[in-house]
């Protein structure tokens, strides 16, 4: 089981994980558990301040046209860049789960935004919120 | 599921969930002092910069050789809970 909270000021889920991107040692990075994504996205703030990326690598200008994709959300179209990512996720028993997924780095124009764990990774868990109880846990399924 | 010393990933994580947790308890009094900005705290966790843009946050820390997570840790500070990717 991993446990994770309820950001007072957000008042949304989140769970850090570690999370590793090619030519990058694996850092902690908080998610916000978004259940509305299909997708995982590491945006701008995150990937400068925790993965440490050069802020070049957030310029859509410079990613290949087939590895962007514009994203379609609530507040209209964001375009973000497909990468190969690689988190582990503590257990409290101190047991290591390992996923690969190709997840979503986003624009420098995302960077006012957390960083959201969308379906793609939380289909591998049994996921438990509680705010009244303030309760986050993903467990094994 | 496997099996490794995750001993220094545990502690790792505490250290930035310790961190996280101060932003969480000190919120207020630094959106008063600095809303809708990224605020930088070094490791005694005093405030030492401010930026409105995470390109200018990047430029004058590179400037100071000071790396993200080691020396230094960013929050952006705001009033907007409506932010939509």
């Amino acid at each position: 089981m991993i446990s994770g909270y309820f950001s007072a000021h957000w008042g949304c889920p989140f769970v850090w994980t570690r999370l590793a991107i090619p030519g990058r040692p694996p850092q902690p990075v908080p998610f916000l558990i978004d259940t509305g994504s299909a997708t995982s996205i590491v945006h701008a703030k995150d990937a400068l301040t925790r993965l440490n990326l050069a802020m070049a690598a957030m310029e859509p200008a410079a990613w290949a046209p087939e590895e962007t994709v514009r994203r379609l959300g609530v507040a209209g179209v964001a375009r973000s860049r497909m990468i190969e990512a690689s988190f582990e996720f503590t257990h409290e028993d101190g047991s290591l789960q390992a996923l690969a997924e190709t997840i979503e780095l986003g624009a420098l124009d995302s960077q006012q935004l957390p960083s959201l764990m969308g379906w793609d990774l939380l289909r591998h868990f049994r996921i438990e919120l509680d705010q009244g109880t303030g309760t986050v846990t993903l467990g094994p399924r | 599921m496997v099996t490794r010393d995750v001993s220094e990933d545990l502690r790792e994580r505490e250290e930035a969930m310790a961190t996280w947790r101060w932003w969480e308890e000190h919120y207020e009094e630094m959106l008063a002092q600095y809303p809708e900005k990224f605020v930088v705290i070094d490791k005694d966790r005093e405030v030492i910069a401010s930026f409105h843009c995470l390109r200018d946050l990047s430029d004058a820390m590179d400037a100071k050789g000071l790396v993200f997570g080691k020396d230094i840790d960013v929050e952006f500070i705001t009033a907007n809970l409506r932010l939509r990717p």
